[in-house]
């Protein structure tokens, strides 16, 4: 794994470009009968272009729903409560609907988890390719297709007239995830958000859409946002790395900063999980079981299985520290006061 | 869920309330239901009649009691009938498999075709009139529904573990259906007699109406409607509404309990997720 | 698809063949014979040999199997028998009621479709609203109404008090057609077949409609900018339109029951009315055509109905 480390990292050239995006206090709350579920609570993250930042965490730490508030695309009862998200300098969260419908496929796409309901059963995937194509150009619907069939030629797909003709139960799960990959790319977002793009597929298949989308954000020089549970994928293709837990980013820094030198209890206990030969990474052998969201326990939420914590870690929630760079925890233990980040 | 709960409790009451008066009911009337005074008739509610009489001068609310004993037990009977038939077909089918469940489910598709009144009609012009024969011509025309519900319930039941064991360990097959088969197809089964309580009281009411249900010498809610259209053109329009407000109630309250038992055992879009398999199917065989 | 079109063809007259043998059984397997149905009480104080004379004129002394086969080689070459009432030709009196009901049935239908999709899509996208609910209890009120007490009501309402529209018939009697006319007599019982119809209707697309629209692809078109309208209209309808497009073929076996009562109580000269008159006077070679006529007319209906899904 650590030779897989080797290539990636932070360069100066990356830390002095602008980002993409700028994520800052994003939380997006849930109202349910049980009270307000915080799924995601005061995230912040920067997307850079060319860059994967991988969002890491158990099933329920609110990295979906993240990536969801991105794009609004939040149903009730869950709302964005707070924070910015920033684009090219534009808060998305003040944008109307009209409005963040005509970004949505244009400057962010998303790619989702399950390629098989992610498509309507009863229009092929041409149809559908097209039907997003004309919601932003106006464009016949000969000139959609040509551009259809151009972007599948890019996924790596044969047959394209076949492909383009198929209704989705038609197609392997593998080929639906590179259909959706293109339609996702066809308008060169500057953000392409994939959560969990190869969870539904079979193994065999998974490393090859990896590598797709890896060469197709290399290639377009979108900044690629990748919600995973899976080590193994982030060690493979992450440029950054961002640890949730309950909601919040516990850690976050460059690849090797985090596989090399995490800080957090939590980011250590997901590492020393991965067993060599289990290589879905079992999340499971963590002892204790996630908080419930709708009561959470006073301070730091990982301190009722943290094997590290400290007294003030059941009282108080941590502040964020810097360790080195663009490298940060949210842990007591890392508690200095030169490190602390202001306002957080 | 609650709300379900609620909504069901109190269509439960209004059906305990409804089963009292009508099985009571000569604690509610100390009238005759056939008793004709023809120095009453046309009556209008009120001035002795609660409910006016009708044009033999017969009193409503107490053929009201009595007709609507006759309709309930007759909902509920020939549901008996359709739910035992409906559950053995369905059973046996889904139990059998192969080219048995292919042969009865395309008997039950072809059923499903004929218009249920029709063969009611049908089948009451060849047979004397008579309370017992409504109850089997309605449970015998009304049971395929039940039976497909439980084939397809059978159909995957029949590979879980429990019923593995059980024919693992001799247990004789009418047994496995009988014990555990039947048994764990309950909420289903329940759901669907509750509805067919329903449809089997509209159904009786309909063909009294058209005379060739009940006998018209017995009150049932159907019969008391018999020529409601003349006494209607005839300004009497209590004869008519009465029953049909009675009707409408219980079916009404059999209805909201069936959609709240419904949600309450989970069986929330039982009929559409059955269009929607049945769209897949097609579609798949279509390619 | 051509094979779909063809095991789809094949399931299709397989039904058929047993609405047949069921049209046939029904009549000779129910107690007492079509003979004794015939005559009713008479036939007992017939001599036996006179009974004997009847059955064999019928054909009924023959095994069943035979004369199940010589009936329906009659009815494939378009002999339905003739009426034991009027005498007449069962297929032409099948041919002059059919319009009838095609007209009040199909007029029942295309309420039913427009009224129940507005309501059903708009409580469908808008489930546990006020308007949902108020739907579901109409429907459910609906669902609990006898159409033949429903016809009198409205005839109380419309025919005695406002005097607005006739109460039974065709035509009114002794003038001459008019599509206006017809029209008018058309109204109430078009409105009791459909209403009392209309709430399985309005839960069923209401249903698929919430299902549909909680479907993964609905947020994955939203995430590629597609117009919210354009979601609901081309996938959200599209989708929830699936089964009952399909429930649609199969529902005429429901209508064609409806319009009985319907037919019976407002007169309307269709096949319903005739199917009772003929139940009424025991008239089976009317009753077996009408049986066989409604099974062709549901199985190619529900034909029509899946090949158009497909």
């Amino acid at each position: 794994m650590v030779k897989n480390l080797k290539r990636s990292g932070l360069t100066k050239e990356n830390i002095n470009c602008a980002p993409v995006m700028e994520v800052v206090d994003l939380s997006t709350s849930f109202l349910t009968a049980a009270g307000e579920i915080k799924a995601v609570r005061e995230v912040s993250f920067s997307l850079f272009a060319g860059q994967v930042l991988a969002v890491v965490g158990e099933s329920g730490c609110g990295k979906s729903v993240t990536a969801r508030s991105l794009l609004r695309l939040i149903d009730p009862p869950g709302y964005i409560k707070n924070g910015w998200v920033l684009l090219n300098g534009v808060n998305l969260l003040n944008l109307t609907e009209g409005e963040m419908r005509r970004l949505r496929g244009t400057e962010i796409s998303m790619v989702f988890q399950d390629p098989m309901t992610s498509f309507d059963p009863v229009y092929t995937v041409g149809r559908q390719f097209t039907e997003a194509l004309m919601a932003h150009e106006k464009i016949s619907q000969q000139e959609a297709k040509q551009q259809a069939l151009q972007m599948l030629s890019k996924v790596s797909l044969q047959d394209l007239e076949r492909v383009f003709n198929s209704y989705p139960f038609q197609l392997s799960g593998g080929m639906r995830q590179r259909v959706m990959i293109a339609i996702a790319l066809a308008m060169k977002p500057k953000v392409l958000i994939a959560d969990e793009p190869t969870t539904a597929l079979d193994v065999t298949v998974q490393s090859g859409i990896l590598a797709e989308l890896k060469r197709l954000n290399k290639e377009t020089g979108s900044a690629l946002l990748l919600i995973t549970h899976d080590l193994g994928v982030v060690a493979e293709l992450a440029d950054r790395v961002a640890i949730m837990y309950a909601g919040r980013i516990v850690e976050i820094g460059s690849v090797y900063d985090i596989f090399d030198h995490a800080q957090h209890p939590y980011t250590r206990a997901l590492l020393t999980s991965i067993n060599p030969i289990q290589e879905d990474g079992g999340l499971t052998a963590i002892p204790g079981q996630p908080p419930d969201m709708a009561n959470v326990p006073p301070g730091c939420p990982f301190s009722p299985r943290c094997p590290e914590a400290l007294r003030q870690c059941r009282q108080k929630e941590p502040e964020q520290y810097i360790i080195a760079g663009e490298h940060w925890v949210s842990c007591w233990r890392a508690e200095s006061e030169e490190r602390k980040i202001s306002g957080a | 869920m609650s709300k379900y709960k609620t909504v069901t409790v109190i269509s439960f009451i209004v059906l305990t309330v409804m089963a009292v008066m009508v099985i009571g009911a000569p604690l509610f009337t100390a009238k005759d239901p056939t008793g004709v005074e023809l120095t009453k008739t046309l009556r209008q509610p009120g001035q002795g009649n609660l409910l006016g009489t009708d044009e033999m001068g017969r009193d409503i609310w107490t053929r009201l009691l009595y007709g609507g004993r006759v309709s309930l037990s007759v909902g509920v009977a020939s549901v008996a009938v359709s739910t035992v038939l409906g559950v053995a077909y369905g059973a046996i089918s889904g139990y059998a498999g192969g080219w048995v469940d292919r042969v009865l489910m395309r008997i039950i598709d072809a059923l499903l075709c004929l218009p249920s009144m029709l063969i009611m009609l049908v089948i009451q012009s060849m047979t004397r009139p008579s309370l017992t024969n409504v109850v089997l011509v309605i449970g015998f025309t009304t049971w395929m529904q039940m039976s497909r519900l439980v084939r397809t319930e059978v159909l995957s039941l029949k590979e879980r573990e429990f019923v593995l064991a059980a024919l693992a360990a001799g247990t004789p097959v009418w047994k496995i259906i009988l014990r555990h088969l039947v048994p764990h197809c309950s909420p289903t089964i329940i759901v669907m007699a509750t509805v067919g309580v329903g449809h089997a009281i509209l159904s009786e009411t309909s063909l009294s109406f058209l005379g060739l249900g009940i006998p018209p010498h017995q009150p049932s809610l159907g019969n008391m409607l018999i020529g409601g259209q003349n006494q209607i053109l005839a300004g009497a329009w209590w004869i008519p509404v009465f029953p049909g407000a009675m009707i409408i109630s219980t079916v009404l309250a059999i209805t909201f309990a069936s959609d709240g038992l419904q949600h309450i055992l989970m069986l929330r879009n039982a009929g559409i997720e059955e269009g929607v398999k049945k769209w897949l199917k097609i579609s798949k065989e279509a390619a | 698809m051509g094979r779909y079109v063809f095991s789809r063809l094949t399931e299709s007259f397989v039904v058929l063949f047993i609405i047949s043998i069921v049209a046939f059984g029904l009549v000779h397997l129910a107690p007492g014979d079509p003979a004794m149905a015939l005559y009713g009480d008479q036939i007992q104080k017939m001599r036996p040999a006179d009974r004997e004379r009847i059955r064999e004129n019928l054909g009924l002394n023959r095994p069943l199997p035979v004369q199940y086969y010589k009936w329906i080689s009659n009815v494939l070459k378009g002999d339905m028998g003739r009426s034991f009432m009027t005498g007449r030709d069962v297929k032409t009196m099948l041919m002059e009621r059919f319009p009838g009901t095609l007209i009040l049935s199909s007029t029942a239908t295309l309420i039913i479709i427009s009224l129940t999709l507005a309501i059903g899509i708009y409580a469908g996208m808008r489930q546990y609203s006020f308007f949902d609910y108020a739907s579901t209890t109409v429907s459910f009120i609906l669902m609990s109404v006898p159409g033949f007490w429903f016809a009198m009501m409205l005839i109380l309402v419309f025919c005695v008090g406002l005097k607005w529209l006739p109460s039974s018939g065709f035509t009114t009697i002794g003038t001459d057609f008019s599509i206006f006319d017809m029209l008018k007599h058309l109204i109430l019982p078009a409105v009791v077949l459909s209403f009392t119809h209309m709430g399985y209707y309005i839960r069923l697309i209401r249903g698929s409609v919430a299902v549909a629209k909680e479907q993964d692809f609905v947020t994955v078109l939203k995430s590629r900018g597609i117009k919210n309208s354009a979601i609901v209209a081309r996938h959200i309808v599209r989708n929830a339109m699936i089964p009952f497009v399909t429930y649609l073929g199969v529902s005429i076996s429901i209508m064609l029951a409806g319009s009985i009562v319907t037919e019976a109580i407002f007169a309307w000269p269709g096949l319903g009315m005739m199917s009772v008159e003929a139940a009424n006077n025991r008239d089976y070679p009317v009753l077996m055509g009408t049986i066989l006529f409604s099974g062709v007319l549901v199985v190619g209906g529900s034909l029509v109905a899946d090949l158009f899904c497909a």
